[in-house]
């Protein structure tokens, strides 16, 4: 009891709540004064000093990367760069992420030189080739950690530029809403919230890009005051359809968005002011919003906790490409400039990722790209893996073909840091390769004793741990609000399988491969567990899971003389399981039963109930079917009563017919009953296209912390396995072999299990 | 002492619930013994919603044929609203009174002077709808008028007359602030909704950005002699009562 009560003593002391980077020490302590006063020191303007400086720094990187070490060198070394960044993290300003950069840097370089120059062994043999994969691999690890760092080091964070009071200066703006086989529920919000923007009317129009030809689209267009418009062939996918928009349309700016991405009404105003201000600005991105869980979050029960796979893009990747003038154009949410677009061909056709190449084009002629990181519009998640996997395939090909067909390192027009912002944006997609070698490279001892790194154990965790402990630390402290490390690992765990051959096929020959066009807004009735998509880490999983007995038996008795390496092996071994249970997890598909999204978002309302009585409430969520109420005080109300519901937008009030879906307590639950078309208009208005729906949804979450993230991902991985084997037990027909109660108690177990969860 | 006139040019367009209702809000917001309601509608009833129903005879009515001072008609009601019913009146009462106001323009005015109102204190006047001495006599005296109007056609056609009559009296007394305010606004019901948004259009400025739903609490808590505030907390009427008594003391000061 002592012990714990010194424990709990101990962690009052030293627990998050004191490390508070709002702590004024860490803001203003005697480092940040040092920092500042470094930073204005009048030496920097004396002529030379900082070429000198700079060269002093590139000889001593080189020097600090190159010096080899004994073990307890290495050891010591090791232990004070991770003390020092451990305690400096703690401190504001961005002079701080660079010296974390800077160390990680030395660490990490110095253990890829290191691996270079120590570990191959002499003689050309099995083991040197295995090495020579995995330091592949490593090179390739190391390299999108200093891309990457160079690409988010200094966020721009730029802001919009106010439009002028003169409304006669507005450019005239089309919006393009291309669409194919989306169902009309989901693109109808998008047309009325585009036809909602806050824009003199006379200056914009809505066209609808319609591959698919269907009828209702066009009547429901017309209905609306869009206009709709199809073409003969589906010639060149997403990218002709909007340049056969751009061949009949003539406003100044073209505004795109994904059918399924409802802009709010101040998009416009938020995004024009720059190209007002810039006249050689031809493209401006914002951030892809979504509303819906992806498959990971959704069939990890992660929505909202924790930063997906887009966050860092859009919350650091993007910020930091504009530092270089090097933002990338990702399809929808963006507004571009018509004569910048038609200066180069209109929208690329050569790959399949269309939008980072027409960046790239309009980058090669000299125009310029911005990014405002402001939500502005908010779009559907990919609904299953499966999908979400083809997605990633199509950008990871379009990505390689680009390299291929474009190469940003070569050709003209573009400067040293957007080469380098395009390259890692397209080196990012052949992680494939890396991770399977990553998830299997500790098998090569375990089965065939192969000593891929060739020193004793010890040497390679004095080297091999510093690096990831400097890049998980400045890595942390850059990326932590945006991206979770272990869980980024999961990410790509799960999709490096399916990208590993695109990519390769990609590079061998560009031309390989089609459009295909991402499915959303379907339904998930009964949970499954995707078989077909997971057949590929079920194989590599057994094979770690061998790979681990086999494991034990060398720890225990065959290879008792080098404990040190079994041990290692053993351990990446285990992290690789945990990876692969994770990623399971993610292919039992969970239920998703409704079919419009319910958006959490707290908006004032008023319910007027049956008896002509009002009560003032708040939105807890809503959808396109009905929303959900959080009342004042305890209500009941009777299943289906009619009621009428309000809200407001600023003094604005919408109200929509509805009947009581549930009602218990505090909470009152409607459905929508009697909606026309202008009341889906007026809905739209008053949620979606409010200027504020998103602006909550900033990743204002946790942080990354690496210890706990790694509990986490256990849980996870630790879910994923009952879950997978319960699966597994589900898919045998019990009723049919009457195994009589042993049987239903199994089952019974397994619905109280998956009800909880 | 700010004194507010509620008026209207129609009748049934719930002005005497908006004066009460507005009256308890601003002594909510203000606290207690710092607002009074003077009831100057022969109909005798904003008492009424104070809870002061029964026995009450005694008013501003009488109390002027005598010359006393208003205080002995001023009762206090637990809504934390002082209450100056008009009291009730035989028809040559009555018509002595509106003689008496005719004749001194300036009367409501002196006797509220008289009854010892500080200078941060709210009084609220409820006037019978349409032109009269009592109207004229809140008119004399009001720092704002706060003009009643339901989103019908009704209301709608007595708009010209009413803001002839408004410059006329702000051509005397420029300091006279004017604020229309919407009554029993229901958007699901679609004149109603129009009728609004044409308001909107006409007053522009003039109309109140806030405006008071229809809700059945309303009429339910006159029945139970309360002000919504107090019948029922968590309805819109309660609400929009709530920020429009906020907003017309933020636009006086």
């Amino acid at each position: 009891m002592k012990l714990l009560a010194l424990l709990a003593q101990w962690r009052e002391r030293w627990g998050p709540s004191s490390r508070s980077s709002l702590n004024p020490r860490y803001l203003y302590g005697a480092l940040n004064a040092l920092g500042n006063q470094l930073i204005d020191s009048p030496v920097w303007a004396l002529p030379g000093v900082v070429i000198a400086t700079a060269v002093g720094c590139v000889m001593g990187l080189a020097l600090i990367t190159s010096i080899p070490f004994q073990l307890s060198e290495q050891l010591v070394f090791s232990v004070i760069f991770c003390a020092v960044s451990l305690y400096i993290r703690r401190y504001v300003g961005t002079l701080v992420v660079l010296v974390l950069i800077s160390m990680s840097l030395v660490a990490s370089t110095r253990y890829i030189y290191w691996r270079f120059t120590a570990t191959l062994g002499q003689e050309f043999n099995s083991d040197m080739m295995f090495g020579i994969g995995l330091l592949c691999a490593e090179l390739y690890a190391w390299l999108v950690l200093v891309l990457g760092f160079f690409q988010t080091s200094w966020p721009l964070k730029r802001k919009p530029v106010l439009m002028p009071q003169d409304l006669s200066l507005w450019p005239t703006v089309d919006i393009f809403v291309p669409t194919y086989n989306e169902p009309l529920s989901v693109v109808r919000p998008t047309v009325m919230a585009a036809l909602a923007l806050d824009w003199p009317r006379d200056k914009i129009k809505v066209y609808v890009l319609d591959d698919g030809r269907r009828p209702e689209f066009r009547e429901f267009s017309e209905s609306v005051g869009a206009v709709y418009l199809t073409r003969s062939d589906n010639l060149h996918a997403k990218a002709g359809n909007l340049n056969a928009g751009l061949a009949v349309s003539n406003g100044e700016l073209v505004a795109i968005f994904d059918c399924d991405h409802i802009p709010t009404r101040t998009f416009l105003q938020t995004t024009v002011g720059w190209f007002l201000e810039e006249p050689q600005l031809g493209m401006l991105q914002t951030p892809h919003h979504f509303l819906s869980p992806d498959p990971f979050e959704r069939n990890l029960g992660l929505f909202r906790n924790m930063p997906n796979e887009g966050e860092l893009f859009y919350g650091l990747v993007q910020d930091g490409n504009d530092l270089w003038n090097a933002t990338f154009f990702c399809g929808s949410c963006a507004v571009l400039r018509r004569t910048s677009l038609l200066a180069i061909g209109g929208i690329a056709i050569e790959t399949v990722t269309e939008d980072a190449h027409t960046s790239l084009k309009m980058h090669r002629l000299g125009y310029t790209t911005a990014y405002i990181g402001i939500v502005q519009a908010a779009g559907l998640a990919t609904e299953s893996l499966s999908a979400h996997v083809g997605q990633r395939i199509r950008w990871a090909r379009g990505m390689a073909q680009i390299f291929r067909v474009d190469n940003p390192l070569m050709g003209k027009g573009l400067n040293w840091q957007q080469r380098l912002c395009y390259l890692n944006a397209m080196i990012h997609f052949f992680y494939g390769f890396p991770r399977v070698v990553f998830l299997t490279a500790p098998l090569a001892y375990m089965f065939f004793q192969a000593h891929i790194i060739q020193v004793s154990a010890d040497l390679i965790a004095a080297y091999a741990l510093p690096h990831l402990i400097q890049a998980n630390i400045a890595n942390s402290r850059m990326q932590g609000k945006f991206r979770h490390n272990l869980w980024a690992e999961v990410y790509e765990t799960a999709l490096a399988w399916y990208i590993l051959v695109p990519t390769t096929l990609a590079l061998i020959s560009p031309k390989f491969g089609q459009f295909n066009v991402t499915k959303k807004g379907g339904l998930v009735d009964r949970e499954y567990f995707d078989w077909r998509i997971s057949l590929p880490y079920l194989i590599i999983l057994g094979l770690n899971l061998l790979g681990l007995v086999i494991g034990i038996g060398r720890l225990f008795w065959w290879n008792t003389h080098e404990i040190g390496t079994v041990v290692l092996n053993l351990v990446w071994t285990l992290y690789n399981l945990m990876l692969l249970w994770a990623t399971l997890a993610v292919a039992l598909e969970a239920r998703q039963i409704r079919s419009h999204w319910r958006v959490q978002l707290a908006m004032p309302a008023m319910v007027r109930l049956p008896n002509g009585r009002t009560m003032v409430c708040e939105t807890e969520d809503f959808s396109e079917g009905g929303l959900a109420l959080k009342l004042p005080t305890s209500l009941v109300l009777e299943k289906n009563a009619p009621v009428s519901v309000s809200i407001f937008r600023g003094e604005r009030e919408f109200s929509f017919p509805a009947v009581v879906a549930f009602s218990q307590g505090a909470v009152l639950r409607l459905r929508f009953e009697g909606m026309q078309l202008d009341d889906y208009q007026a809905l739209v208005a008053a949620t979606f296209s409010r200027g504020d729906a998103w602006q909550e949804w900033l990743p204002d979450r946790d942080t990354d912390h690496p210890l706990r993230g790694f509990k986490e991902v256990f849980i996870i991985s630790r879910q994923g396995l009952s879950r997978f084997l319960l699966s597994l037990a589900g898919t045998i027909p019990w009723r049919r072999l009457r195994v009589g109660t042993g049987a239903m108690t199994w089952k019974r177990l397994r619905m109280g299990i998956w009800k909880k969860q | 002492m700010i004194l507010i006139a509620v008026v209207s040019m129609k009748g049934g367009v719930g002005k005497t619930s908006t004066t009460a209702n507005l009256a308890a809000a601003f002594a909510a917001q203000l606290g207690e013994g710092r607002v009074a309601v003077l009831d100057l509608d022969p109909q005798n009833s904003l008492h009424l919603h104070f809870g002061l129903g029964t026995g009450l005879k005694e008013g501003v009515c009488r109390q002027s044929l005598t010359s006393a001072n208003w205080n002995g008609v001023s009762f206090p009601s637990k809504f934390g609203v002082t209450c100056m019913p008009y009291g009730e009146a035989s028809e040559p009462e009555r018509e002595a009174f509106e003689e008496l106001l005719s004749e001194q323009p300036q009367w409501v005015w002196e006797q509220l002077a008289r009854a010892g109102f500080e200078d941060d204190h709210v009084v609220l006047i409820d006037t019978p709808p349409g032109p009269s001495v009592y109207l004229h006599q809140a008119f004399a005296c009001a720092d704002v008028a706060v003009i009643v109007l339901l989103a019908d056609a009704g209301s709608y056609a007595t708009i010209p007359a009413m803001e002839s009559w408004i410059d006329e009296i702000s051509a005397q007394r420029p300091s006279l602030v004017s604020v229309y305010v919407l009554n029993q606004i229901d958007s699901t019901v679609s004149l109603n909704r129009d009728v609004s948004e044409v308001l909107r259009q006409h007053l522009g400025q003039r109309l109140a950005r806030i405006g008071i739903h229809r809700d059945e609490a309303v009429s339910e808590a006159l029945a139970f002699q309360q002000p919504v505030l107090s019948y029922d907390p968590h309805c819109q009427a309660t609400q929009d009562v709530k920020r429009l008594a906020g907003w017309l003391m933020e636009s006086v000061n």
